[in-house]
């Protein structure tokens, strides 16, 4: 159960933000770097990728789905992939060695340069055409082991399963790790140029994937066997996360802004939401059994609801409490920042109090509770594993279901589905933060 | 350097931080963690009590059938958390000092992203795939637990490493010092709370995932609850849950105490007398 | 003393959408000296260079172009850190350790040093009571000082391993009026004590005045002219420097000037009938021997008067209104010696 990160952490990140900007202005006898791509990381990246595919088996033949198997390397597997491969990461590292000599050269005539306009934007180019060829590699990786896959898999039995090896598993890392080295060279750019990178790779994955390229490979081979089930959890799942969120925002929100007002409201509040934060997710459940159990035997009403001791009241109720603290502590903060001047102006321009709140606080805090909101959703799609745990269902049953097999590949897709989940919620709530936060302007920015 | 708080204020300093540690002063912030953790311990050894007081309510369906007794199952849990703990904290506390360092470029912006993705896969997941590498039990677990523990440490201490105030890094070069000095004697004190936080909320992860290790047979509190789940006996999955709750609750106490010390050092009355005697001072 | 020769520096300016802007320039061929032992006070409005001039000293930014010479030796030949442990530096911000006592932040550099616990528990002594803070503020932390407080601390923090060189980035600034007078003639009697070769950073024309042995005015990077105040007030030889110190340039230059020293005494001079004036004065309460020109002059305007008693080194005087604008036109002509309290 994967119990994220808390408010205050995210608070503390964002401070970061900030810092590090300011940091980066700070005095230093180190002056300011030339934008290029990061050799120190570059290099190690890249002769990873290539040593792991090179030296470690790519993939593992086994002949069912949950025995070992032989392992066999991607070169033997599938030569014209691999050399292709090899191809895009030498034109990768070229162009980046390119761009990181010329920003070294520029560097050292930094300040005098008329056309330094011009050769910034010469290199910037260079950095983007080895960005170009670097971002699609871990998608290129995944085409040529399903490749290989299916080569290696033809004269085998029917059940047979080409599973990732490590060497698989470490190119991929590797070649996700290329991006980050590359970033440098945009300068201010660099999120933008890493997140534009994660999307591609994503994109030229879902695209050979839907050409039906990665089929031979055993995670596509174990989702296929389970669509229909996946297709039933995978909604259920997000259901676990989205609605004991939403509700907990609905509760906590107006606690934050009153815990922001006052210490009588701030002590109980965050004692009660920091206590439910702690508790570990077992006793959580645990500590919820017995008294919905005996809810749903003895009240008609919830019995009608099909509360239980287990299934989806204890895991629904356990992922209320969880969001609780994340968004009450961003609304907290979020009200705090309200500029007391702001509400005075509003005051004395004859708003009332419905007014004042509407227009001038909800507007000023709304990216801290858009925050809060994410770190609380984030982190109930990955503890949302917990419901299977109590028979409720959702990827967590599937993960429970593929321990109690001992079948490494569909715990393997449970958790990703899992990781994936949390990952593009938090990743996409991020956004809606930072426009939010862009149409807030010069005011509030990101507090949390 | 040598002797470096060899100065006649530290030693007025530490009178008045031993005046706090004494007495009213110590119980006022470490009440909770003390009565947390008696609290922890009696749930472990006199949870009869408890089934007695309840009686009634709590029938219970099953005697506690494992093989160990509770008091075993806490040590083992304590000793698992405590254990992985402070390896993750020895391996990511000098990661994050690393990837603070300016000469550490794209590798923090790598680590910060790698590990805010690695967050979101499941604990429980992990330490499954780990099973058929190294089999089932503790390992597996004491695997997992390392690697999730990392993650709150690394991310806290870079964060608090980089958030330094601008003017006292200026400050600190002025005053002449190298950078070793600068991290040192001002960025790492100063992070001093951040780091802290980070190691609570690593600990308090670990308990729980600790718990859920007992799913792959690694023991510890979470064991009578997997089976009082499965059994549907609510006594038995109380025999757990309760120790395991108190102890979340008393390491995260007790670290929040530690924090709010670091935080506070020389605020509190000594701000009050402040104000009190700035009235008396001399001014020119 | 310190001296720059033909000093460039730009810094790279942040464009829209991340890319870099054209370089922003900050000194364009600046030359100076700082001679040893005078307060030399860099003056001019914000984004003039100053700071930027003064932080090049300790090397925490180097030049583009240019030479630094500090006691005629190539600053690029120093080491920086033992630049800096030997050169006193103050900022507006205070930068005072949070996670250190009062004692602790002053004993820093020479603790980096290497001084023993002794000479560094005399020396912390020593400063608080130059700076007149009560020994006991030793064991405080900043937060619990207030600003000014805070400031003295800074200030102490600067000078704790006596260095020959101290420089000060508008230190007062973000102080309220009142402390930042008190600090100010705080500062200017423990210059006049220790006599280091101070460079001051301030746009704050009264500041300057009261403080400086000798003025540089810098405008978008260039020095536009330096000299005493005297000097420049006799002739501000620019229409921007002019401007900039304007008509209040004299009014802050009474506040250097000492009334006892303008006064007229009993004893010495043609100054018959002195006493019977006194007594005309109908009991007003003398200027002490400490109070400048232009005290006595906010106190004639509020009382109305055109003379004033004052209790100077050499008995009781008698200042009038003549006297005041007679010290303000002599100022403005040979230059002179300077009058200093």
């Amino acid at each position: 159960m994967s119990r994220g990160k808390e408010g205050d952490t995210a608070a503390a990140e964002a401070r970061a933000a900030s810092g590090a900007e300011a940091t980066a202005g700070a005095p230093s006898t180190a002056e300011a770097r030339a934008p290029a791509p990061d050799l120190r990381l570059l290099l190690p990246a890249a002769a990873l990728f290539s040593g792991a595919l090179a030296f470690l088996p790519a993939l593992e033949l086994r002949p069912n789905r949950v025995s070992a198997g032989a392992k066999a390397g991607l070169a033997a597997a599938a030569p014209a992939m691999t050399a292709a491969l090899a191809a895009a990461l030498g034109l990768v590292l070229v162009l980046a060695l390119a761009s990181a000599y010329a920003a070294r050269v520029g560097a050292s005539r930094a300040g005098r340069g008329r056309n330094g306009a011009a050769r910034r934007s010469a290199e910037r180019r260079r950095a983007g055409a080895a960005l170009f060829f670097a971002a699609p590699l871990p998608a290129l990786l995944l085409a040529g082991l399903g490749a290989g896959a299916t080569s290696r898999l033809a004269g085998m039995a029917q059940g047979a399963r080409a599973s990732l090896g490590a060497g698989a598993w470490l190119g991929l890392a590797a070649a996700l790790a290329l991006p980050s080295a590359l970033a440098p060279a945009f300068g201010a750019g660099a999120p933008k140029a890493r997140r534009l990178a994660a999307l591609t790779a994503a994109a030229t994955a879902a695209i050979l994937a839907a050409a039906g390229l990665l089929d031979d490979l055993s995670l596509a081979r174990e989702f296929v066997a389970r669509r229909a089930s996946f297709g039933a959890e995978f909604p259920r799942h997000l259901a676990y996360a989205l609605f004991p969120t939403l509700a907990a925002f609905v509760v906590a929100a107006p606690l934050g802004r009153a815990a922001a007002r006052s210490r009588d409201w701030e002590r109980p509040v965050f004692l009660v939401a920091n206590a439910a934060q702690v508790i570990p997710t077992l006793a959580l459940l645990g500590f919820l059994v017995a008294p919905l159990a005996a809810l749903g035997r003895d009240v008609p009403f919830f019995r009608a609801l099909g509360v239980r001791g287990v299934g989806w009241a204890p895991a629904s109720l356990a992922l209320f409490l969880y969001a609780l603290l994340p968004v009450a502590a961003n609304a907290r903060a979020g009200f705090r920042m309200v500029d007391p001047a702001a509400s005075d102006a509003a005051n004395g321009m004859g708003m009332g109090a419905a007014g004042r709140f509407f227009r001038v606080e909800l507007p000023l805090a709304s990216p801290a509770l858009v925050a809060g909101l994410r770190t609380a959703l984030a982190q109930n799609m990955g503890n949302a594993v917990l419901a299977g745990l109590v028979g409720g269902g959702g990827l967590g049953g599937i993960l429970f279901l593929g321990l109690s097999q001992a079948a490494a590949d569909l715990i393997l897709l449970a958790a990703l589905g899992v990781a994936a989940a949390a990952y593009g919620t938090d990743r996409l709530l991020a956004a809606a933060e930072r426009a939010l936060a862009r149409r807030t302007a010069a005011g509030a920015g990101a507090p949390c | 350097m040598h002797g470096a708080t060899a100065i006649d204020g530290a030693a007025a300093a530490g009178v008045r931080s031993v005046a706090q540690w004494s007495g009213l002063a110590f119980l006022r912030r470490w009440w909770p963690p003390l009565v947390l953790a008696l609290l922890f311990v009696l749930s472990v050894s006199r949870f009869d009590l408890l089934e007695t007081a309840l009686g009634p309510l709590l029938r219970r369906k099953t005697v506690f059938a494992a093989r160990e007794r509770l008091g075993v199952l806490a040590l083992q849990h304590l000793g698992l958390v405590a254990a992985t703990g402070a390896a993750s904290f020895l391996a990511a506390f000098p990661l994050a000092v690393a990837a603070a360092r300016r000469e550490a470029g794209a590798l923090r912006d790598l680590l910060l992203g790698a590990a805010s993705f690695a967050e979101t896969f499941p604990t429980v997941a992990l330490m499954a795939l780990l099973v058929p590498a190294v089999g089932y039990g503790f390992l597996p677990v004491g695997i997992a637990l390392f690697l999730y523990g990392l993650l709150p440490v690394f991310r806290n201490t870079l964060v608090g490493l980089e958030s330094t105030p601008p003017e006292l890094v200026e400050a600190a070069l002025g005053c002449g010092m190298n950078e070793g000095e600068l991290l040192r004697l001002v960025r790492l004190p100063v992070a001093a709370p951040l780091v802290l936080e980070g190691l609570r909320v690593s600990l308090v992860v670990n308990i729980a995932a600790g718990a859920v290790g007992a799913a792959v047979g690694a023991g510890g509190l979470g064991v009578p609850i997997v089976s009082g789940l499965r059994a549907f006996d609510p006594v038995l999955i109380l025999e757990g849950a309760l120790p395991l709750a108190l102890l979340a609750l008393a390491a995260d106490s007790f670290l929040r105490a530690l924090e709010a010390g670091l935080a506070g050092r020389g605020s509190g009355r000594a701000g009050r007398q402040t104000r009190d005697s700035r009235k008396g001072a001399k001014h020119p | 003393m310190l001296e720059a020769r033909g000093v460039r520096k730009s810094f790279p300016r942040a464009g829209a959408r991340g890319k870099a802007g054209p370089a922003e320039r900050a000194l364009d061929g600046v030359s100076a000296v700082f001679p040893t032992g005078e307060l030399s006070v860099l003056l001019g409005p914000s984004g003039s260079g100053k700071s930027t001039l003064l932080r090049l000293f300790n090397r925490l930014l180097e030049p583009d172009e240019g030479v630094l010479l500090v006691d005629g030796a190539d600053a690029r030949g120093l080491d920086p850190v033992t630049l800096r442990r030997n050169t006193g530096y103050a900022i507006q911000g205070v930068g005072l350790f949070p996670h250190m006592s009062v004692a602790e932040n002053i004993a820093v550099v020479p603790r980096l040093l290497g001084w023993d616990r002794d000479r560094i528990g005399r020396r912390v002594r020593e400063l608080l009571e130059a700076v007149r803070l009560p020994a006991s503020f030793a064991s405080r932390r900043p937060r619990e000082l207030s600003g000014g407080e805070a400031q003295r601390v800074g200030v102490a923090r600067a000078l704790a391993a006596d260095p020959p060189v101290l420089l000060m980035d508008e230190p007062f600034g973000a102080l309220d009026a009142l402390t930042r007078e008190a600090l100010q003639v705080e500062f200017a009697r423990i210059q006049g004590r220790l006599r280091k070769t101070v460079v001051f950073v301030t746009h704050d024309l009264a500041e300057a005045v009261l403080l400086a042995d000798r003025l540089f005015i810098l405008r978008e990077g260039r020095l536009l002219r330096s000299g005493s105040p005297r000097e420049l007030l006799a002739a501000a030889g620019d229409d921007f420097v002019a401007d900039f110190l304007g008509a209040r340039f004299g009014i802050e230059m009474l506040g250097r000037e000492s009334a006892a020293a303008a006064a007229e005494y009993a004893g010495s001079g043609p100054a018959g009938g002195l006493i019977a004036s006194a007594a005309d004065l109908g009991g007003a309460a003398p200027l002490g021997p400490e109070a400048s020109l232009r005290d006595a002059l906010a106190r004639m305007i509020a009382e109305g008067r055109t003379a004033l008693p004052v209790e100077g080194p050499r008995g009781r005087g008698l200042l009038r209104i003549e006297a005041i604008a007679l010290a303000g036109r002599a100022a403005a002509g040979a230059g002179g010696n300077d009058a200093r309290r």
